[in-house]
């Protein structure tokens, strides 16, 4: 099995005391809206990619992050948002790989 | 009766006239973070001796609290995320009020020294542009 290094997203609260947590916003190659697919990640600071089932886990591709605070009515603030290269596909392992003598 | 001439927010507010509001209502809207506080003030009334302040939630149609006071403006804190018209009435010392002034009623409000209807809108501080590393 390959290894994919995770990534992860990190930004400071929101001020607002009635916040009750966040959601992150995936798109590629295009600034997110609160139509884009979306993850509650809960009242957390960080994540890492693997957890935000919204990035697509492809291959070279520039996927921008949206992050929204949320209060208990599920009013979300204005998104701040993240363009950033993602790669999440190991290149091919090594074949023929074989001891011979020296 | 008594009756209150003026009623505004505080002009250090960030002032946001949304297109539809505008539109429909001609009311301007004062943008706020949750969490911020607002002060509204207004014009005192003769033979007033007390004030009574309440705010009206839009979204959900209740009445935010009830406070007096004896000065010509209220600090209002802690307010939810959510649009809200304010409302203000006089008393007297023999406990007679006047009829509420309300915010978005530009018979009694004014924005920028002109006769204009408000409402405060409180929405969520977003968070920080990310980081990804």
């Amino acid at each position: 099995m390959a290894k994919i290094i995770r990534k992860k997203i990190s930004w400071t609260p929101s001020t607002s005391p009635d916040v009750e947590g966040y959601f992150v916003y995936a798109e590629i190659g295009k600034d997110p809206d609160y139509n884009s697919p979306k993850t509650d990640v809960g009242n957390v600071t960080q994540v890492y990619t693997d957890e935000v089932s919204t990035i697509p886990q492809t291959e070279d591709v520039i996927v921008h992050i949206g992050i929204t605070a949320y209060d208990e009515m599920r009013n979300e603030s204005t998104m701040v948002v993240i363009a950033a290269p993602f790669d999440f596909v190991a290149p091919d392992a090594p074949t023929d790989v074989k001891v011979e003598d020296a | 009766m008594l009756r209150l001439k003026t009623f505004l927010v505080s002009a250090a507010l960030l002032l946001i006239v949304t297109a539809a509001y505008a539109e429909q209502f001609d009311l301007v809207e004062y943008w706020k973070y949750t969490g911020e506080s607002v002060t509204v003030s207004w014009d005192p009334v003769d033979r007033a001796t007390k004030y009574e302040v309440k705010s009206h939630r839009v979204e959900s149609g209740n009445v935010v609290g009830i406070w007096e006071t004896t000065e010509t403006e209220y600090t209002f804190t802690g307010m939810k995320g959510g649009h809200y018209d304010m409302m203000v009435r006089a008393g007297d010392d023999s406990g007679t009020w006047s009829t509420w002034s309300v915010s978005i009623d530009p018979a009694v409000a004014i924005v920028d020294n002109e006769p204009r209807g408000w409402r405060l809108y409180f929405h969520i501080a977003p968070p920080s542009i990310p980081v990804i590393e």
